[in-house]
């Protein structure tokens, strides 16, 4: 009270309320410019067109690449072998290997000459027990990806049906992103072996069998996995790095037009 | 440093400790790891053919690798955490949730440097072997186990850089929610009032009237006719005084509200005015406030008055009435009650039930 009957005081208020009613103006103006809709243009009668929510496409994405990989674990031959057999006069030999015969591989004895050595050394690091097992796990891998990409698009469309704030919306879509990116990382984990026995194939190729020359082993379907599961890992941190460059403009715009407090300026 | 551009080195951290780590496992599961030593021959082992070894060195050294690659695991698990806490740190929501994931990121530096101590362990062991080598590339000098070590204690070297650019944030994340928390515990300022909503002007009002001397609502109080009508004299007398205060702040009001979208704007969409004169709308507010705070004033009066004109009858004269306040909103509101009996009370603007005290 006292303070407000000071002539002083009531001068700065004064001047204070100017420069405020001035600043007021000046933000209104702005945001005014900013807001403003080009009327000039706009036909009596039409009507605002409302933002468009965005869909999650990783889903479908997700389902896709899966898909691709299921066919090529079952119709893509896994490997290729082609190698001289000594006790047939040199003759080349190729064989194809299908995911479909893999019960059928322990009678197989070229099959058994490669990757079950009898001489208790695996020289390649893949025989039939672990062929199964690899196998097995890339199928459930891909059948995770597939389910957590129909999860994401189920989700999606039931988001932008309802009203859920983008911010989280995008949120979503990077938690689903990573877990997409872990699945992708084991995948490539589990299929890289058989990169694994190329190498082998190379320092140990000699001792694998006496009645075997020139052996070439060729991984099909396990290195087109390995690149289609690169790709989706490339396209899950990629968009991880969207997400945060959106997060981060918002973050700047903020920044921008933080508003004044009352009393400190 | 400003915080988005911390949030991108962060982020680039991240990135490459992500890709080293995932390297490291990948090499690890695909290149010849060690050499078995025949009289004539030399045969390579890679981790899976270690695995199906007979040889009981072999079979320990796999041990090693494979919790080295387990410990691996985990530490590209920890840094997608940390990752995603940075995007929800920068995103502003889930703010604690942030803060816990990227701490989750420095535990990552114990499992490196975990895994980096058990991987020299392993080529020490193998060194000493006789009949184990380190595998090679194609000279003795250049071995596969080299690289990969080499790659773990850059992994570590990052690891540390996260820990030093985290560990700052960490802290005053720290300060702030304590400081909070002590801000929390005192009395709400006045001058905190950002909405345009008729009922936080009467709180607002309300809480205003604390200021007046002689008319303290903080502690509950049983109020006489008399006593109420001096309260609407000294109402009207500080009328004056009040206006001023709540224009001033309906004027900071209007400030800090200039994120959201213009006024103009939302009256387009709703088709009912066109562009309007600037000038004029900063006038119309300020007779808007003017006429709000004298509605305020009279809503307030009428209330005081009801007061008065209600008077207890039959077996309701025990009952008396409080001036309360709502523990959630801080809300002041008068109400009837019994002295002896217990009454669920309901604040009428956040409708949070409680009893008085």
């Amino acid at each position: 009270m006292d303070l407000l009957e000071n002539d002083k005081f009531k001068e700065d208020m004064l001047i204070k309320k100017q420069d405020k009613k001035m600043l007021k103006e000046e933000i209104f103006n702005e945001n005014y410019k900013k807001d403003s809709i080009p009327t000039h243009k706009m036909e009596i009668g039409t009507k605002l067109k409302p933002k468009k929510k965005p869909f999650l496409k990783l889903g479908l994405l997700l389902i896709c690449i899966g898909i691709i990989c299921l066919l090529i674990i079952n119709v893509v031959p896994w490997a290729y072998t082609i190698y001289d057999n000594k006790t047939s006069n040199h003759m080349n030999n190729e064989i194809f290997y299908y995911n479909d015969k893999i019960d059928n591989f322990s009678n197989d004895t070229n099959f058994s000459s490669f990757f079950e050595s009898k001489d208790s050394y695996n020289y390649l690091g893949v025989n039939s027990y672990t062929l199964q097992l690899i196998f097995n796990m890339q199928s459930y891998i891909i059948y995770t990806i597939i389910i957590v990409g129909v999860i994401l698009t189920i989700l999606s469309l039931l988001i932008k049906r309802g009203d859920f704030p983008v911010a989280k919306y995008k949120l979503l879509y990077c938690f689903f992103a990573i877990i997409t990116a872990i699945l992708c990382i084991y995948l490539i984990f589990i299929t890289v072996k058989f990169l694994g026995a190329e190498i082998l194939l190379f320092y140990n190729g000699n001792f694998i069998s006496n009645n075997i020359e020139n052996l070439a082993l060729l991984f099909i379907s396990p290195i087109i996995l390995i690149c289609l599961a690169s790709i989706l890992l490339k396209i899950n941190t990629t968009i991880l790095k969207i997400n945060l460059n959106y997060f981060e403009k918002i973050f700047d715009e903020k920044i921008k037009n933080k508003p004044f407090k009352y009393g400190v300026n | 440093m400003r915080k988005s551009e911390l949030a991108n080195t962060i982020e680039m951290i991240i990135i490459v400790m992500l890709f080293f780590s995932i390297l490291v496992l990948m090499l690890n599961s695909f290149l010849p790891t060690v050499i078995l030593k025949n009289p004539d021959t030399l045969v390579y082992y890679n981790i899976e053919s270690m695995h199906y070894s007979q040889n009981i060195d072999i079979q320990n050294l796999y041990n090693n690798i494979n919790l080295i690659n387990n410990l691996i695991w985990i530490i590209i698990i920890f840094t997608f955490i940390a990752f995603l806490g940075v995007i929800i740190n920068i995103s502003n929501i889930y703010k604690k949730i942030s803060y816990l994931f990227l701490s989750v990121g420095c535990l990552s530096i114990i499992f490196i440097t975990i895994s980096s101590y058990l991987y020299i362990n392993f080529i020490l062991n193998v060194s000493n072997s006789n009949d184990i080598l380190l595998a090679y590339i194609i000279v003795e000098p250049l071995r596969y186990s080299y690289i990969i070590l080499l790659i773990l204690l850059i992994i570590f070297l990052i690891s540390i850089l996260y820990i030093i650019m985290i560990i700052p944030i960490l802290f005053r994340a720290f300060k702030d929610v304590k400081s909070d928390k002590q801000e929390l515990a005192k009395e709400k300022p006045i001058t905190k009032f950002f909405s345009k909503n008729y009922d936080q002007k009467i709180s607002f009002y309300n809480r205003k009237q604390e200021n007046v001397e002689g008319f303290n609502y903080e502690k509950k109080k049983e109020y006489t006719e008399s006593e109420l009508v001096d309260q609407i004299n000294r109402i009207e007398t500080k009328e004056n005084l009040d206006t001023n205060y709540i224009n001033k702040e309906s004027m900071a009001e209007e400030i800090t509200n200039n994120e959201k979208k213009s006024p103009f704007l939302e009256d387009f969409k709703e088709g009912k005015t066109k562009k309007k004169d600037v000038n004029n709308e900063v006038k119309i507010s300020e007779i808007f406030e003017k006429a709000l705070s004298s509605a305020i004033d009279k809503k307030k009066k009428e209330e005081l008055k009801q007061c008065i004109i209600k008077k207890p009858t039959g077996p309701e004269k025990d009952e008396k009435k409080y001036v309360v306040k709502c523990p959630e909103c801080s809300f002041f509101f008068i109400k009837e009650k019994n002295k002896e009996s217990i009454t669920i009370i309901k604040c009428p603007r956040c409708g949070k039930e409680g009893t008085i005290k």
